[in-house]
């Protein structure tokens, strides 16, 4: 009778890990502000989740000399970041600048995206964008053919966390 | 001795030879049924197909959940989004019902609702790998994997599930190993993860009672201690890891020859001491090991380097612990001359900064070692042992000879030597037995 119990509890919980993983990035969805910003996506495979294209930001890379050096040994490995960003003329975000907290009174029309400083570049959880295994090769072929022009259109929430919606290259689309 | 904890293997010999017994006179009819009633002799087919009825559902459940995962990460665009999330919840949730009636409620398939159970957390697994897609979730694809594992481990230890506790054993370790930057180490805060593996873990290893989870979970812990907590002292982290690990593993051998009800873990986790020690030593036989050590003692001052100190000292406190409280019991002294040794090379080493004598110590160690194991395969007549001892001989032989520049013709000189000492070891080893035989005869 108590292993039933138990077992139930366990289940439960199962239940409740499938419902807080996604958690974070649907309150993004949901309740956060759209913006655009400009990516080069490589592909490789994940067993759990199949194939998808990792993206590497421009808004991820530490501004450049002098101030990358300073960066690195400002901010340690994993500290936790906020980058404030810009719309540009083009209507693709752009970095402003970096901050250790939340920063307070942000210009009127930016918005901050929480990352995490990995190595050389700052990281989002925004990296990874699965795509059917039957459009790999379209896909594939989009961004060899066209890589500069690919960009992604993500929402970040009131507290910077950000989710993943389209990737779009040229008037393609790309949303699964 | 407790029936139960006799082999399968040994009562189906049994089994057979009664009756020839019988029939020789050897046995009375009543001495046989005794014999029969003692170790359940009768109940040898019937065991014999629970477990195959096991093994079948087993690897039925891990098809069908890889084939799950697999449909998960194909990406299959003709179902939206809700269907596949409805259809993957429920088919999660209808495996546990599933099992849960098979195992408890009806209770007639015990061992189908088992791998049902199982399959339910292959579904689970599944189902996070459903939401990563969805969501587009990066940032450490471990995080998804430690969440599998978590799951399954409640499973297991809900249930007492060897297959789910495995499940947890290797999905925690594949967690642990996607935060590994191959080379610049561990670059993500895991610092905890051994110590959260020893609480964990551990005790599903005595809840499900199994040898398999034993090993499972000391591989585990001796891969990833030293990747883990390698980097708080430079290199030399790893290897003190190492041996603090090895010495922990051996008090834990010892720990379990006083348990009334797991003496039968205690050979398993003295051996698994005695092969990381040995590993330890054997790499710092090696002049390329033993200059990369050199010195570097100087620990680094995070919070990493306190949690690696602190499990290396509570591996080396259990362990010290462990021979005080049991020493008169303790089988393996060959462990505290390996262990002082090992200390006298580190000592010597961290002092000098001399490679070289870390050198000439390891590898006199193992000599040492080589012996007393050959001695003691005479003294206790255990063929393992001798061969043990022969094979860390031909290890160190083959170490040095591979490693100096020398002509090929000494090492083949070294090679051959070797091989017939060997042999001409055994064949002594195997008259003696011999002998000794007639003696006792």
């Amino acid at each position: 009778m108590r292993k039933k119990i138990y077992l139930i509890l366990a289940v439960l919980l199962q239940c409740a890990f499938i419902a807080a993983v996604p958690l974070p990035k649907l309150f993004a969805r949901l309740t956060g502000q759209e913006i655009t910003i400009k990516t080069a996506p490589v592909d490789p495979y994940d067993f759990l989740s199949g194939y998808h294209v990792i993206l590497s930001f421009d808004i991820s890379q530490v501004p450049s000399e002098p101030s990358t050096h300073q960066l690195m040994f400002r901010y340690a490995e994993n500290q936790v970041l906020y980058n404030v960003l810009i719309k540009g003329e083009d209507g693709v975000w752009q970095s402003q600048s970096i901050h250790t907290q939340y920063p307070k009174g942000i210009p009127d029309g930016a918005a901050v995206i929480k990352g995490k400083m990995n190595g050389w570049r700052i990281e989002y959880g925004i990296e990874k964008f699965f795509i059917p295994e039957e459009y790999r090769q379209d896909i594939e072929r989009d961004l060899r053919q066209n890589q500069r022009q690919a960009l992604v259109d993500i929402k970040v929430d009131r507290f910077g966390n950000a989710a993943l919606l389209r990737l779009r290259i040229e008037d393609r689309v790309y949303e699964f | 001795m407790d029936s139960n904890k006799v082999s399968t293997s040994f009562r189906k010999r049994l089994k057979l030879v009664i009756p020839f017994w019988l029939e020789q006179g050897f046995l009375t009819h009543q001495q046989g049924d005794q014999l029969s009633e003692f170790y359940h002799l009768e109940q040898i087919k019937t065991e014999n197909t629970h477990l195959l009825l096991s093994v079948i559902y087993t690897i039925g459940s891990i098809l069908i959940g890889v084939g799950v995962i697999s449909f998960v990460a194909a990406h299959w665009n003709e179902i939206g989004r809700p269907m596949k999330v409805t259809m993957l919840f429920a088919a999660m949730l209808f495996a546990h019902g599933l099992g849960l009636y098979f195992w408890f409620i009806n209770g007639n398939y015990p061992k189908l609702g088992h791998a049902l159970i199982l399959l339910g957390t292959l579904i689970f697994g599944a189902n996070i790998g459903l939401m990563a897609q969805i969501f587009h979730i990066s940032g450490g694809a471990g995080r998804m994997y430690g969440v599998w594992a978590i799951g399954a481990a409640a499973v297991a230890y809900a249930v007492r599930s060897i297959p789910n506790a495995t499940v947890a054993v290797v999905m925690s370790f594949i967690f642990c190993m996607s935060y590994r930057d191959y080379f610049w180490g561990v670059h993500q805060p895991i610092f905890w993860y051994p110590f959260v593996a020893v609480i964990f873990l551990v005790p599903l290893v005595y809840l499900c009672n199994s040898r398999w989870l034993l090993w499972l979970v000391m591989i585990n812990l001796a891969v990833t201690s030293p990747l883990v907590f390698g980097q708080f002292a430079e290199f030399t982290g790893a290897y003190m890891v190492t041996v603090a690990l090895g010495a922990a593993f051996l008090a834990w051998g010892m720990i379990n020859q006083e348990n009334p009800r797991f003496p039968h873990f205690s050979g398993n986790c003295s051996n698994a001491g005695v092969i990381m020690i040995l590993l330890f030593v054997y790499l710092l036989s090696f002049y390329d090991c033993a200059e990369e050590i050199k010195g570097r003692f100087l620990f680094k001052t995070n919070i990493a380097s306190i949690f690696g100190c602190v499990f290396l000292l509570g591996c080396i406190g259990v362990y010290i612990f462990s021979v005080f409280r049991y020493y008169s019991k303790c089988r393996d002294i060959i462990s505290v001359l390996l262990l002082g040794a090992g200390g006298l090379i580190l000592g010597a080493q961290g002092m000098m900064g001399l490679p070289v004598l870390t050198q000439v110590l390891a590898n006199i160690l193992l000599a040492v070692i080589a012996a007393n194991f050959i001695r003691a395969s005479y003294c206790e007549e255990d063929r393992r042992k001798f061969w043990g001892g022969a094979v860390i001989l031909g290890a160190i032989i083959i170490g040095r000879t591979l490693e100096f520049e020398t002509d090929l013709l000494i090492k083949a000189i070294a090679f051959t030597g070797s091989g017939i000492g060997v042999i001409v070891g055994g064949v002594m080893f195997e008259n003696f037995l011999k002998k000794r035989k007639v003696l006792h005869a």
